[in-house]
């Protein structure tokens, strides 16, 4: 009788739920009063925890975590948040049966410092295994849609406009079914679409095991890489696999994440892909469909010592104030400073910059520029973590001597800086509208961690928002020149993909102690070239497009 | 111990019962005995074929039962099993040397003049970057104190400190581990030594070269091997 009234009482309570993640979500971090940055996750609202369905890194698809989306789905002018996140996932993940998939969240931003979680009236809980996602307005209608890339299922989310999103994977026929890692959105043809280049991982096997150490999991070399896709936009809503017409085919490598940017300033968008053990890939477009890989000649492919290890994430920005595209590479190895010298090769400075000595103690994941001091160069935030256990380690905040050169400043930055993070996904952001660029760190079997930028030091900005008539809506693409007094800066409106994570594509500008803008050129994917004057600082700038 | 499955499969695996013999060499004498048989030994004469062919099998399945049990025994207690870093390192430094000396002596000496024959240093970047993009569990490189290729510059503390050592004790190799974007790897250094006149004579005439008195003998640079100790 105790028995069964034993039984009766333990089925009438509730069920217990599998826990989320094997750890515990890092608790808020209290920032001293002069840290730069401060965690404002819970303060914003954001609760989202990274499901991780195994108890340790098992393997290696374990090892590299789910992303992040900064953009405007509602055009309200402040952008808003979409975290994306795993699931029991057959052979690789351990949980027990009947363990729900965690969705993805959609956080809106709603302009004060707080955000609402909007994920099921947007209808974008997602599904399988989601690894990375990129925002663009495909069909040119106003409105930001998303791709997710996911390890055997990608969906392409159309946004209604209406603070809804349509699943319209099948009717674009973008639903490849590889280890989707990375996505990004460009458009290669110039032809007023975005197309879509998904970068794919590995072919996983769960009964291979390391021949080295019996105790670890075996390496990317392990298994077979699998090939990325090019699918062109036919601007009706479809798409087509344009990957072996467009020169991209190129099987054998385990990409890990994809940069779209134009290289060489021809105004054709370039792809640089960031592979895990086999050399990174710089395929050059030469605006008629057509890429041709130059890796190795253009100096991009290896780093310092010669090798081609992991690499996780590219970072592009202008690191020298040449007016030059330059990469920084995280790695699980050696990363790089790829700088562009003026004949179009690449310098790997990465020791002579002062970032071999204060980066070869951690695994870099997310890597991405960012000028948090406004003052008119790139600094870097780096992501890092370890790749076989869930114990965190040291945020970097890097910061930009003038000259490529950089120096720790991560202890300025402040508490955050010190705490233990596995951090995977890197974005910039400014989601207060502030000018000065916040970030957001994904991290893995733990919640993300949104910083908030507290700089104070008077120093003055421009933030661009553009709209492409002609080109795309999106304006992905456009090449940019601000000059300001003795001041020239060069950038790009890309498609700001990094590993796992989209930035902020607004473009942003830190203009030190300048006060005014002397003009701002624009040349659109079309092959305009817009030309304003004398514009205020401190702004974000509304920029469209003229008319043809 | 025991044996792989891949060693059991393996002609020249080890023998123990043989007494160090290989087994394949143990087989070859088991057919042996069968030939003996067929040509008939002495005090046995006027046999049938048939019967010397029964009598030679009647040999040479339990001699062929004990071979394949050989081969099963134990193995020796010995061998090695793994094949420590430095002397991975030290092997490929040699097959590395080896191959550079034969093309400078075959190919760079003989063309020197050719606008189309590679350096050694080229070639043996062009040969280590080929087997990067194949996915190799291990790098090499070449550096010096004073490049042509500011690039070929030290690039790692390692690095720095294995130069200089080299440079110092040529005929001593420099061992250390590193880690680098928090992977560990197995470091060498070893002095690459200007053994021709034509090395001292290309890198005194190059206009870039921060050096130009090199004498036959100097310790122009070093080749570093890296082994990652983890994937």
């Amino acid at each position: 009788m105790f028995v069964l009234i034993a039984l009766t009482a333990a089925l009438a309570l509730p069920a217990t739920p599998a826990p989320v993640s094997p750890r515990l979500p890092t608790p808020p971090i209290a920032a001293k009063p002069g840290d730069l940055f401060e965690d404002v996750t819970r303060k914003a609202g954001i609760g989202f925890v990274h499901q991780f369905p195994h108890q340790r890194i098992a393997n290696i698809l374990l090892s590299n975590g789910a992303g992040a989306v900064v953009f405007d789905y509602d055009n309200d002018g402040f952008v808003d948040l979409y975290l994306l996140n795993w699931g029991p996932l057959e052979g690789v993940t351990s949980v027990p049966p009947g363990t729900p998939r965690q969705p993805n969240r959609l956080y809106h931003n709603r302009g004060d410092g707080t955000f609402e979680d909007v994920t099921a009236k947007a209808g974008l809980a997602g599904s399988g295994f989601a690894s990375a996602a990129t925002a663009g307005d495909y069909d040119n209608d106003g409105h930001a849609d998303l791709y997710v890339a996911g390890i055997g299922c990608s969906q392409l989310f159309r946004n209604r406009g209406d603070g809804t999103f349509e699943d319209v994977t099948a009717k674009a026929g973008v639903g490849h079914g590889g280890a989707g890692i990375s996505a990004t959105w460009l458009d290669f043809d110039n032809d007023g679409f975005l197309d879509l280049y998904v970068v794919n991982y590995l072919t996983y096997i769960p009964e291979k095991e390391s021949e080295q150490n019996p105790g670890a999991y075996p390496g990317p070399l392990a298994y077979a890489g699998q090939a990325n896709v090019l699918y062109r936009n036919r601007g009706d809503g479809t798409f087509e696999d344009v990957t072996q017409a467009a020169g991209l085919y190129s099987p054998g490598h385990r990409g890990m994440s994809v940069s779209a940017f134009d290289a060489n300033r021809d105004g054709c968008v370039d792809l640089y892909v960031s592979n895990d053990d086999t050399p990174n890939q710089l395929f050059l477009n030469d605006g008629k469909g057509h890429f041709t890989e130059v890796a190795t000649d253009a100096g991009v492919a290896f780093n310092s010592i010669g090798e081609a290890p992991g690499s996780m994430n590219t970072a592009i920005a202008d690191a020298d104030g040449d007016g030059f595209p330059d990469l920084f590479v995280t790695r699980f190895g050696y990363g790089s400073l790829y700088v562009r010298t003026p004949n179009g090769h690449y310098d790997d400075r990465i020791w002579t910059s002062g970032l071999g000595r204060l980066t070869q103690r951690y695994v870099g994941w997310g890597g991405e520029f960012l000028d948090y001091d406004n003052d008119g160069d790139m600094d870097l935030v780096v992501a890092n973590g370890s790749a076989f256990v869930l114990d965190g380690t040291s945020t970097l905040l890097l910061e930009n001597q003038g000259n490529a050169t950089f120096a720790d400043a991560s202890a300025r930055g402040g508490v955050f800086f010190q705490t233990p993070v596995n951090g995977r996904g890197n974005a910039a952001l400014d989601f207060d509208n502030d000018g000065r660029i916040d970030f957001l760190i994904t991290a893995l079997a733990d919640r993300p961690f949104l910083l908030h930028n507290r700089v104070v030091n008077g120093n003055h900005w421009l933030t661009l928002q553009l709209e492409g008539t002609r080109s795309n809506r999106s304006g992905y693409g456009a090449l940019l020149k601000l000059v300001a007094g003795d001041l020239t800066l060069q950038s790009e409106a890309r498609c700001p993909t990094g590993f796992l994570t989209q930035s902020d594509a607004r473009p942003h500008f830190g203009l030190g102690t300048r006060t005014k803008l002397d003009r701002l050129e624009v040349r659109w994917p079309s092959g305009r070239t817009q030309v304003l004057t004398n514009l205020a600082v401190d702004q974000i700038l509304k920029v469209k497009e003229p008319q043809p | 111990m025991t044996k792989s499955p891949s060693f059991r499969s393996t002609p020249f695996g080890s023998d123990p019962v043989a007494g160090g013999g290989d087994p394949g060499s143990t087989r070859f004498n088991q057919i042996h005995a069968v030939d003996f048989g067929r040509d008939g030994p002495p005090g046995r004469p006027g046999r049938s074929r048939t019967a010397r062919r029964v009598l030679a099998l009647s040999f040479a399945l339990p001699t062929l039962a004990c071979a394949i049990w050989a081969a099963d025994a134990p193995e020796k207690t010995h061998l090695a099993r793994t094949v420590t870093m430095r002397k991975m390192a030290d092997s490929l430094h040699a097959v590395i040397v080896a191959d550079q000396k034969i093309y400078v002596e075959q190919v760079a000496q003989k063309r020197p003049s050719a606008g189309d024959t590679p350096s050694h240093a080229e070639m043996l970047r062009k040969a280590s970057q080929a087997i990067q993009k194949k996915g190799a569990e291990f790098s090499y490189t070449l550096r010096s104190l004073t490049p042509i290729n500011p690039n070929s510059g030290p690039q790692t503390e390692g690095e720095q400190t294995g130069l200089a050592f080299v440079t110092k004790r040529p005929d001593e190799a420099y061992y250390t581990e590193e880690e680098l974007g928090g992977r560990s790897y197995f470091t060498a250094v070893y002095a690459e030594r200007a053994t021709l006149t034509s090395c001292v004579d290309c890198h005194n005439q190059q206009p870039g070269s921060p050096r130009k008195d090199w004498k036959t003998g100097d310790v122009m640079g070093a080749i570093v091997v890296r082994v990652p100790l983890e994937f």
